[in-house]
């Protein structure tokens, strides 16, 4: 039945055809007629004659007309339409209604300066439509991407204007910085992509392997992304309007402790350490200490999210446009935490003549954003809850025992940026003859950052008020050239060739006033102030310049055999004179092996079978701007304002290159109804570029070398299936996952450390590795330290006086001698009760640096997301999951507050401390809480207890829709109009502990949870309207 | 084919254009070449050099000077336990065993040695001495400070201008650092110009000060004489007329030679003054110095209300070493008055005194043998505290000849009170060869009595000197542990 629904108006046209072939004519004539699809008219259709050279393009109105012999075959074909073929039967006015495509493999992908289909592809892109950018009412790119590609890992947190990370394919290299992809959008290189509606875009590309990235050369070696924005298609103006508003809240609060198990806490210290409890904390009368705050009720609300857009756009004649205008108000679930933004963005392409066309791309955007300072969050879990927020006066109470107040942080200190971001990209291209196009643009893009901190005296403990006006301005501007030339020859050798120029600069220039002691806090501004900061109050002007030349080669015959090789010569003022110039090529290979002969079985079955192979070299040059040159800086010994070498000359500074296979499969069966890819990759980083510490007798403390290798290996695989079609009921389901293993391969000694005390950075070792101790068990007794001379633990046995009488081994009394774990050295401190028994890796007795050992890794095993999408009539009930398995947190949030050395007034995890050593014979999973035992160092960072596995599977979020019927939309004079009901992050399946598992990292300490923000979940209610 | 060729060689000719595009030259950096060509310009870099200064004094200062001698007692929790360094045991985790910003001073001097006679005629040449007199000046001191900590140091005497220039040097022997050391100082005396005053950067006096230690600490007591004479011979510093309450309070007097100057916002609280303060108790006063210095000037000694914080100072338990006594601290950066520790974040340090060098001199003379001469200069310094002054009588025995021997004791039993918590006591003990004897007495003696266990006796030699720290190890291989570290 549902194959008959699809074949169906298909076998109606044929018949038809046969019919009109009865009354053949022979003469040549013209043909004239209208091209158009749902929408109305469709300018751009390709119209060719059989046996013939005779081509026509329909007009931005979707005419056409072309000579044609009377009895000729006229196809009309355009990309993502099903091609159509007319006899022309002696008619002189054919009419064609053409119908989108089912079958993605027409969809035009957008690759490095150009376009392709997808069919044609012979790297690995991934691409991404409008429709399921904004399926889930997304705020930012990061949040309509995320799950959507295999191999694409991002990692946002909820709050408003939080910058997130993006990886594809892993990471590449060891530097912190150097691992995001490199962002085109609209052909300009920008650096970020957060301050982009995502409703405004049209398709997002996603080239992962290097022979596709390779055209974008020195920094694509961590892949692409490639946002084209939208622009008009049809005659009639299309207008749409969206609102939504959106509901979070805290998705998971952490146990923290109450006023009196705070007060329990500490009896039970002192009673372990010996000592007293202070009588302050228990004070009654003493206003700093009688309240009972859970920090979490009250920093985080129900916050509102509003947002509203509006676009228009159309194809005229000659003029194609896109307008839009779009306001966010992201308010974030901490108090007085948002981000407030407008976007507008005008599109627009003219045809001068036939052959010449301008255009220009302009957006701008504007916001406001407020992140939650520092001391807003920092102590939330770990202050006393005891401790005052406001006075009686109804003031804020003041830092009170080196303790913040994270209220008073939260509503008083000024943490604000406002940002405005221009874009224009302004192009002209003319048809020098019928296959040879030029290109010509210019881009620029101009990002202003305006921060504002302002920290009231009673915010510090030094009571001292400060503030900082910070601004920031980022221009760049991009000239490119680009000469394409593409033929078909005989129908069947189709070739392709691009040529192309670019120079580009990027500047930034930053000024930054720091000061402290201002006269007023009525002015929340450097303005009237007592000092300055010498070293920090300063202009500083950074920059960098490239120069580019790129080619492409594509060639297919028959579309059955394709080849494709890019090409690209950087040069980077980034890089010594001996290194500046870099070559970066790519070759890759397709065979469509389902068109070949001996595949004929399987037609009907199988409609598309392509095997893709590709390699390439791309580079990374993520170093500073003047990384080669030597550098001296401003330092300040006082009002004595000294200048300081700080940067070595090392004009041998280099590329950093990735080389990278790939092999992939790409299967349609049933004309489309199930899509299935396979890729394999390798990709090896050398010469990576490495901010290396130098031997301190330089003088200096690091410098950029070409160090070490990383290798990357994974595969990926996406399918993507019609399960049911009928005309009241479609259900489809898309699953991809992606695997990515990932290891130094070189390293210099020199380089090799522990970052954040946990992550090693090392030969062998997977980027994201932690390090450390492994606990084993806390000691219940004093005497289960007790091992054999082959260190098997004995069984302590006491009599009912609880008095140890002997050891036992496999119940047996043992009597041999007794060997005890001890602390640093063979004659350091034995360990005892409640202590944790580590692992003794080299089994020598005592527990020291020889006994780290891998207790941990961040990256995850494997990632993905899944979605599937019912539709009953006009109902549509969608849902999206996001998962990543395998991977683990280091949980630093709760490492702190468990570091029972500090003082009682560092409120330990109440569920920690319950599960943790109090008295001989506990069996506990924690150390025992006070700080008696921090001469054994119980609570190290380096230790496995806080370690927890962080796999997830997320619900990001299900959808339920409702579409007007169109009579209805029609009789208010509306194309289509719809409401929808969301709920976004709304379950977690996860054993992680803390706030959230997913956390933005950078580099190698790949999940450390440090004061991250915890997570939102949301309901959202939208309505959305076209006319 | 033609065609080929042609646009490839299109691409290279206009590459070699490019070429100049893609030179940017930075604007709030400067690079070396348009740097080195002005007279301020060697002040900014010489200006740099006490940055790392302070930074070294910043890390390691109370434990290389003060924690590890019998001045005070420290307490046992934190991340740098004082106790643990005043019982002799320290491990290369302790951040004090990093000489990274010493070597940046070394850098510093060495950039400014190599270029300043490269400049050419840009300033007047005594200018230019003098300048080249504090480049040789700094180089001495961090190299004199690395010879008292670690004994055996990499010697590096030329500047890594380059990459190519980056090299992993071996530890010298402390005997060619000396040589170093004093090669400098001659330098440095040399071309040093003699009415320049300053307090918080070089200056003459500072010069002559170092020159005064160093020969002291070589023996050199001819050479300890000549350069404290040329000190005297500025006629810029006294004792007379000044104030001890204000020799750290407000360290500007005529006897302060060489300051180092503190500010909050650059360089956070000055945890050196904070420590003596603190309300944690981290380094308390011994007790045995509490009863040793009232015995010696009873009331009359100005210096011990000013240095000990009398109002506190009075609760020694029997078990003190284990528990700490409760709020005793110095408040000789405010005598007579306990402020809380928020008030001393801006404190100066000073780092050469009148008084110290004029104490060096009183033994260099006792050395000579002009034992009058000796008590001389050790009675300015009594004066000033309000003590009797001492005569020679008093140290002839009975024999007719001088116990000179007691006129040393004496001299250093001043220094300890005049310079405590100066940073001097460490030295003087390391210096005079009396290190293991007084230590020793302390550990078997004082700590024992009130408790003190698992402190380390001096028996080695290398237990003098400190461990290097893991992390210096690691980058350079061709470095080795002190001792056995």
């Amino acid at each position: 039945m549902v194959l008959r629904e699809m074949i169906g108006p298909r076998i109606t046209l044929l018949l038809l055809f046969f019919s009109f072939s009865l009354f053949l004519y022979s003469q040549g004539r013209v043909v004239k007629g209208v091209v158009t699809d749902s929408n109305g008219p469709l300018p751009g259709v390709n119209i060719t004659v059989r046996d013939s050279k005779a081509r026509a393009v329909t007009d931005i109105d979707g005419r056409y007309s072309i000579d044609v012999a009377a009895d000729g075959v006229l196809t009309f074909s355009f990309t993502g339409y099903v091609s159509y073929k007319a006899d022309v039967k002696g008619r002189s006015v054919i009419d064609v209604v053409m119908k989108e495509s089912l079958q993605e493999l027409d969809e035009v992908v957008v690759v490095g300066y150009g376009t392709m289909r997808k069919r044609d592809i012979t790297g690995a892109i991934t691409s991404v439509g409008a429709a399921d950018l904004i399926n889930n009412a997304p705020t930012s790119v990061a949040t309509a991407l995320q799950g959507k590609v295999a191999g694409l890992e991002i990692l946002s947190s909820s709050e408003p204007g939080a910058t997130s990370t993006y990886r594809i394919r892993g990471a590449s290299t060891i530097s912190s910085e150097g691992s995001n992809p490199l962002f085109i959008v609209d052909g300009m290189e920008v650096d970020n992509i957060d301050n982009i509606n995502p409703r405004d875009i049209a398709s997002v590309e996603v080239l992962k392997d290097a022979a596709s990235a390779a055209i974008y050369g020195s920094k694509s070696a961590n892949g692409v992304v490639i946002i084209t924005t939208r622009q008009g298609t049809s005659s009639t103006p299309q207008v749409s309007v969206s609102y939504s508003v959106k509901q979070s809240r805290i998705s998971h609060k952490l146990p923290q402790m109450n006023r009196q198990q705070g007060i329990d806490y500490e009896i039970l210290r002192a009673y372990l350490q010996n000592s007293e409890p202070s009588a302050f904390s228990r004070d009654t009368l003493n206003p700093s200490f009688t309240w009972d705050n859970n920090y979490q009720d009250i920093l985080f609300r129900n916050a509102y999210t509003h947002q509203v857009d509006a676009s228009i756009s159309g194809a005229e004649k000659k003029l194609k446009y896109f307008l839009s205008a779009g306001y966010l108000s992201d308010e974030g679930i901490q108090l007085n935490s948002y981000n407030r933004r407008i976007t507008s963005r005008v599109n627009a392409d003219y045809a001068v003549t036939e052959r010449f066309t301008v255009g220009t791309r302009l957006s701008f955007t504007t916001g406001n954003n407020r992140m939650t300072p520092w001391g807003g969050r920092s102590n939330i879990l770990s202050r006393p809850a005891s401790m005052a927020l406001i006075l009686p006066d109804g003031t804020y109470a003041p830092v009170v025992a080196n303790r913040t107040n994270p209220l008073a942080y939260t509503m008083l200190c000024k943490n604000d940026n406002k940002y405005y971001d221009v874009n224009f990209n302004g192009f002209m291209e003319y048809k020098i003859i019928k296959d040879l196009k030029f290109r010509t643009s210019i881009a620029a893009s101009f990002y202003q950052k305006n921060f504002r901190y302002f920290q009231p005296a009673i915010l510090v403990a030094s009571q001292i008020p400060s503030s900082k006006n910070t601004h920031t301005t980022n221009f760049k501007w991009t000239h490119e050239d680009i000469l394409t030339y593409s033929r078909t020859f005989d129908d069947v050798h189709s070739l392709s060739v691009l040529g192309g120029f670019s120079i580009q600069q990027y500047s930034s220039e930053y000024v930054n006033l720091s000061v402290s002691d201002n006269i007023t806090e009525a002015v929340e501004t450097s303005s009237g102030f007592g000092t300055v900061d010498m070293e920090d109050t300063k202009h500083a002007w950074t920059a960098n310049r490239m120069a580019s030349w790129f080619g492409r080669v594509s060639y297919s015959y028959k579309q059955r055999y394709l080849f494709n090789s890019n090409i690209r010569y950087d040069g980077s003022s980034r890089f010594g004179r001996a290194n500046r110039w870099g070559l970066f090529p790519s070759v890759s290979l397709g065979w469509r092996f389902s068109d070949e002969g001996f595949m004929d079985w399987s037609d009907g079955f199988l409609s598309d079978a392509k095997l893709r192979y590709s390699f390439g070299k791309t580079g990374n040059q993520t170093a500073g701007d003047f990384a080669a040159l030597s550098q001296y800086s401003t330092v300040a010994y006082v009002d004595y304002i000294g200048i300081m070498p700080t940067q070595l000359e090392n004009d041998l500074l280099g590329w950093e290159d990735t080389k990278q296979h790939n092999v992939g499969v790409d299967f349609s069966f049933l004309d489309g109804r199930i899509n299935f890819n396979f890729d394999y990759y390798r990709k090896r980083t050398s010469h990576v570029l490495f901010n290396m510490k130098l031997p301190g007798t330089t003088g200096f403390d690091n410098s950029y070398s070409n160090i070490g290798a990383v290798r990357n290996r994974g595969y990926e695989f996406m399918i993507s299936t019609r399960n049911i079609k009928t005309r009241d009921f479609e259900w489809t389901t898309t699953l991809n996952i992606a695997v990515n293993k990932n290891v130094i391969t070189s390293i210099p000694s020199e380089a090799v450390q522990i970052v954040n005390d946990v992550y090693i950075l090392d030969n062998g070792y997977t980027l994201g590795t932690m390090y450390g101790y492994r606990a084993r068990m806390i000691f219940p007794y004093d005497q289960s330290n007790a091992f054999t001379p082959e260190w098997v633990q004995l069984t302590p046995v006491f009599d009912e006086k609880d008095r140890f009488v002997k050891y036992q081994l496999n119940g047996q009394d043992y009597t041999g001698e007794v060997k005890q774990l001890r602390y640093g050295s063979p004659t350091g401190e034995v360990f005892k009760g409640g202590d944790v028994m580590w692992d003794d890796l080299n089994g020598d007795g005592v527990i020291d640096e020889a006994d780290r050992q891998v207790i941990g890794c961040g990256q995850p095993d494997f990632i993905g997301g899944f979605s599937t999408d019912f539709r009953y009539r006009n109902f549509t009930l969608s849902a999206f999951f996001s998962f990543a398995i395998g991977g683990d947190v280091y949980n630093n949030y709760e490492s702190s507050r468990s570091d029972h050395k500090w003082s009682s007034l560092t409120m330990a995890n109440p569920v920690n401390v319950a599960n943790s050593w109090k008295a001989p014979g506990d069996i506990a999973k924690y150390p025992q809480p006070s700080s008696a035992r921090s001469t054994v160092d119980n609570t190290r960072k380096a230790s496995s207890l806080w370690i927890e596995d962080g796999s997830y599977i997320r619900l990001k979020n299900i959808k339920l829709e409702y579409r007007l019927p169109d009579r209805w939309a029609s009789a208010a004079r509306m194309r289509s109009a719809s409401v929808s009901l969301m709920l976004q992050d709304f379950f977690t399946w996860t054993n992680y502990s803390g706030f959230d598992p997913e956390i933005p990292s950078s580099g190698y300490t790949v999940g450390y949870d440090n004061n991250s923000y915890p997570k939102a979940k949301s309901v959202l209610l939208g309505i959305s309207l076209n006319f | 084919m033609k065609k080929i060729v042609g646009i490839f060689s299109l691409v290279l000719l206009m590459s070699s254009c490019l070429n100049d595009f893609l030179e940017i030259e930075p604007l709030n950096t400067v690079s070396t070449e348009i740097y080195w060509k002005t007279e301020n310009d060697v002040r900014a870099a010489l200006n740099a050099g006490y940055v790392p200064l302070k930074d070294a004094y910043k890390k390691g200062f109370l434990n290389w000077y003060e924690a590890r001698s019998d001045n005070f007692i420290g307490s046992s929790g934190g991340t740098n336990p004082y106790q643990n360094v005043c019982f002799n045991k320290l491990t290369a985790a302790l951040p004090s065993c990093d000489w990274n910003a010493w070597y940046k001073l070394v850098s510093v001097a060495n950039y400014a040695i190599y270029y300043i006679p490269r400049m050419g005629e840009v300033m007047a040449e005594n200018r230019r001495d003098h300048l080249l007199s504090e480049a040789y000046f700094l180089r001495a001191y961090a190299y004199f400070n690395l010879y008292k900590i670690w004994g055996d140091v990499p010697l590096v005497s030329q500047p890594v201008l380059k990459k190519s220039d980056v090299y992993k040097p071996v530890r010298s022997s402390k005997e060619s650092i000396m040589e170093l050391i004093k090669g400098d100082l001659s330098e440095a005396a040399r071309l040093v110009d003699d009415s320049e005053t300053e307090l918080y950067i070089y200056s003459p006096g500072a010069l002559y000060a170092l020159c005064t230690e160093v020969a002291m600490w070589n023996g050199d007591y001819d050479g300890a004489i000549g350069y404290s004479q040329r000190l005297y011979d500025l006629n810029v510093y006294t004792l007379e007329g000044t104030d001890f309450k204000k020799v750290c309070a407000d360290p500007k007097t005529t006897d302060n030679i060489w300051t180092l100057k503190w500010s909050y916002v650059l360089d956070g609280a000055n945890s050196i003054v904070t420590t003596y303060v603190n309300s944690g108790n981290l380094l308390v006063p011994t007790k045995e110095i509490l009863e040793k210095w009232k015995e010696w000037g009873g009331a009359d000694d100005v210096r011990r209300p000013a240095t000990l914080d009398t109002t506190k100072i009075t609760a020694y338990r029997d078990n003190h070493i284990v528990r700490m006594p409760v709020g005793c601290q110095i408040w000789k950066w405010s005598p007579g008055e306990r402020l809380g520790e928020t008030a001393y974040r801006d404190c100066y340090i000073p780092i050469y005194r009148l008084a110290d060098i004029v104490l060096l001199r009183a033994e260099a003379l006792n050395r000579k043998g002009d034992y009058q001469g000796a008590i001389d200069e050790m009675n300015k310094v009594r004066r000033r505290a309000g003590l009797a002054e001492r005569l020679l009588s008093d140290y002839t025995v009975s024999g007719g000849g001088v116990d000179w021997l007691r006129i040393e004791d004496d001299i250093l039993q001043e220094r300890q009170f005049e310079l405590y918590g100066e940073g001097k006591r460490w030295s003087d003990l390391m210096r005079t060869g009396r290190l293991e004897s007084v230590m020793n007495a302390f550990y078997d003696g004082y700590i024992t009595t009130y408790g003190g266990r698992g402190f380390i006796r001096y028996t080695e030699e290398w237990q003098r000197y400190w461990p290097v720290s893991q992390d210096i190890l690691n980058e350079n291989d061709k470095l080795v542990q002190t001792g056995n570290y």
